[in-house]
């Protein structure tokens, strides 16, 4: 694939996939509307296109197509061990839009999903009400960007915008009802400008260091872009946390991280970040096994893991000094307190 | 290698004579044409769905088609206008399909489509190719029948499997639909030596029939594709002479061999992503490391996975390893020194 004219290739979304129960939904019609010149496929259900046997997830995410669906069954998950709970309580997450448009080769979505293809579930309201349903016992922290880039293909959905709306008015009177994280990599800082900010939404960015993004986070924004974007959020006045998640390892990590540190705090004032996370690459035995198979190219997911109860991560006196590297880096920026590294 | 399967030798004549294919004397069940060289290998199947699902399997298995290879199932079929077909386009989606109905182009015999869906008439079962590759065709689902359809009648089309709507509401999205007799098989036996995103169909109208319904609209009514009925008499269903087919094919096959051309510069990018990213030498120099270090099966394979990395991270491993030689550090005596000697090593590269 690496030695194919790039121009062998569609454009993204040069075809779109439509469930037929989702054909006549506001949110397909605009979507529709934005690409006027792709083909649209009518199907019958999401799965018919995205869950076919043997597909190649690199191949077809060089040439993305979207597939419109309605999302059925159940809408929020519980959340999942390998991620970070911050310490909350009723932790969940949801998939509005599964896949991404960037391209980073660590990216568990490739070992997870088996297809590269972006499916967007246009019924966000029924999300909403099962959001709503739930939200009748206790507060609940929901994360609604972990198996995509919502603020990335905010411009096609506008769910960015759609979910700050829904926190707001689940938080009126109730205050911290409802928290939601959006995890990005994106850099349209004029996304944060233009919404009115709420209390409720915790804008995270991922950030990795200048040689990390430029080797294997592709198609993404650099790490002054990000920087740059979540300057912007904080000014908006949004909480914003910090992702140094996952850390990748490099020959020289330590002088690249504690680079990537300084040009972050540089622009960021640390007080005002609601916190930050550490934590080093890990992924269920699985996703990687797959992800080995699909990337044989890409050093990152072939690196020797070690196996630690069905989850590869670097070696433990790796991890840990990787982890704690980091986290005292970013002591000399801000309280402990507000460091959280993963733990499993 | 490009695996091209077309039902008929007159659709596969134009493509055997311009990549100069040779006929395989040792295959008796099927006509096939081969250039190792431009790595194509041509089978003329015979009409029909189970033909071309044999032709398939039997082919795929013998020269063991796999990952780096690419299926195209090329030939003739019908493009059938249906009476009034605005009523049936898109069954319940409406929308910009609908919209779309409205200007669609008009299907004259010879058009060339590369089919972004197949449905198997017998069973309702639709099936996606991956629409990756840039071409010059115009994209279609297309309908796979066991019988010629210029018989069909309008049960058959409403009643089609089952499908809400019958045919028309799953497969005609401006009016008409794709006809032929052997894609879907193609693709379902194709399935199990490639993925679908190595699987093209690519189809010519031979014909352009509007199907009879009850109430059937008269000649020259909507929905009745006028062209059609301006084409030459010996292009009437599934009735081409040879010479016709021949002469359909050959009009499209500048667009065809383009499109060839484009999966076999694909196919030859996906050999890359070797087992051995440092190739040979290197390979033989891991192994000569696993004897040296007296691996056992599953420290083997921990020493392939860290060298493996270190050849992609731009990691010198070999340096590392040979300063160990020098040290006279390695070859080891047995098992146990060797745990010992690649702990070491590892630590020296990560």
């Amino acid at each position: 694939m690496k030695s194919l004219d790039r121009n062998c290739y569609n454009p993204p979304f040069s075809h779109i996939y439509v469930e037929r129960a989702a054909a006549e939904h506001p949110v397909t019609e605009r979507i529709l509307a934005r690409f006027p010149h792709a083909a649209v496929i009518l199907i019958e259900h999401y799965k018919d296109v995205f869950c076919r046997r043997g597909q190649d997830y690199v191949l077809q995410h060089g040439a993305q197509n979207l597939i419109l669906a309605k999302k059925r069954g159940t809408l929020l998950y519980e959340g999942a061990p390998v991620c970070q709970s911050f310490g909350n309580d009723n932790f969940y997450y949801t998939s509005c839009v599964m896949n991404c448009v960037y391209d980073c080769e660590y990216c568990y979505l490739k070992g997870m999903y088996p297809s590269g293809n972006l499916v967007i579930f246009v019924n966000l309201e029924d999300i909403f009400a099962e959001t709503k349903r739930r939200l009748a016992g206790r507060p609940m922290y929901l994360c609604v960007s972990y198996d995509t880039d919502l603020a990335a293909v905010e411009p096609i959905t506008g769910y960015v915008s759609e979910w700050v709306k829904f926190v707001r008015a689940q938080n009126a009177g109730r205050p911290g009802q409802l928290k939601i994280e959006l995890r990005t990599k994106s850099a349209d800082g004029r996304l944060w400008s233009s919404l009115a900010p709420e209390e409720g939404v915790i804008c995270a960015f991922t950030l990795s260091p200048q040689a990390v993004i430029d080797a294997c986070e592709h198609r993404t924004p650099s790490l002054l872009q990000r920087v740059e974007s979540a300057a912007a959020a904080l000014a908006a006045g949004f909480s914003v946390r910090l992702c140094f998640d996952p850390m990748i390892f490099c020959k020289d990590w330590k002088e690249q991280y504690a680079a990537m540190t300084e040009q972050v705090f540089f622009r960021i004032p640390a007080e005002k970040l609601m916190d930050v996370s550490v934590g080093s690459f890990r992924i269920s035995q699985e996703y990687l096994k797959k992800m080995r198979r699909c990337e044989p190219d890409s050093a990152v997911v072939q690196f020797p893991f070690r196996n630690e109860g069905g989850f590869y991560q670097y070696p433990p006196e790796l991890m840990e000094e990787m982890e704690r590297y980091l986290a005292e880096r970013l002591t000399e920026h801000m309280p402990p307190e507000r460091i959280f590294r993963w733990k499993a | 290698m490009i695996y091209l399967f077309c039902a008929l030798y007159p659709e596969a004549r134009g493509l055997i004579s311009h990549y100069g294919l040779k006929k395989d004397p040792a295959e008796n069940r099927f006509q096939v044409f081969y250039n190792a060289d431009k790595e194509i290998c041509l089978t003329v199947t015979g009409p029909g769905e189970v033909a071309a699902a044999a032709a398939v399997g039997s082919i795929c298995t013998k020269y063991h088609a796999g990952h780096a290879d690419m299926l195209l199932n090329i030939g003739t079929c019908a493009a059938v206008a249906l009476p009034a077909a605005a009523e049936y386009r898109t069954g319940a989606s409406g929308g910009r399909a609908d919209a779309e109905c409205l200007r669609a182009e008009p299907v004259l015999p010879g058009s060339a489509f590369l089919c972004s869906r197949l449905v198997e008439a017998a069973t309702g079962k639709t099936f996606y190719p991956d629409m990756i590759y840039r071409h010059g065709f115009r994209e279609r689902g297309i309908v796979t029948g066991m019988k010629i359809i210029d018989d069909a009648e309008a049960g058959f089309c409403t009643g089609f499997c089952g499908v809400p709507g019958g045919m028309p509401a799953a497969c005609a999205e401006d009016g008409f639909f794709l006809y032929d007799m052997e894609a879907a098989a193609v693709y379902q036996a194709g399935a199990y030596f490639f993925g679908p995103h190595q699987m093209s169909f690519v189809k010519i109208v031979s014909d352009a029939e509007t199907l009879r319904a009850e109430g059937a609209p008269a000649e020259g009514a909507p929905g009745r594709d006028v062209r059609a009925e301006a084409a030459p008499a010996d292009l009437s269903a599934r009735k081409l002479s040879k010479e016709g087919l021949i002469r359909i094919m050959e009009d499209s096959r500048e667009e065809i061999t383009a499109y060839i051309d484009l999966l076999r510069s694909a196919a030859g990018g996906r050999d890359g992503g070797s087992d051995a990213p440092g190739g040979e030498a290197d390979a033989a120099f891991a192994e000569t490391l696993c004897r040296d270090l007296c691996c056992s099966q599953t420290m083997r394979a921990v020493l392939h996975q860290h060298l493996r990395y270190c050849a992609l991270a731009g990691i010198d491993y070999r340096a590392a390893a040979e300063a160990m030689y020098r040290d006279g550090k390695l070859p080891c005596r047995d098992k146990r020194e060797g745990k010992l000697r690649f702990e070491e090593l590892r630590q020296k590269l990560l």
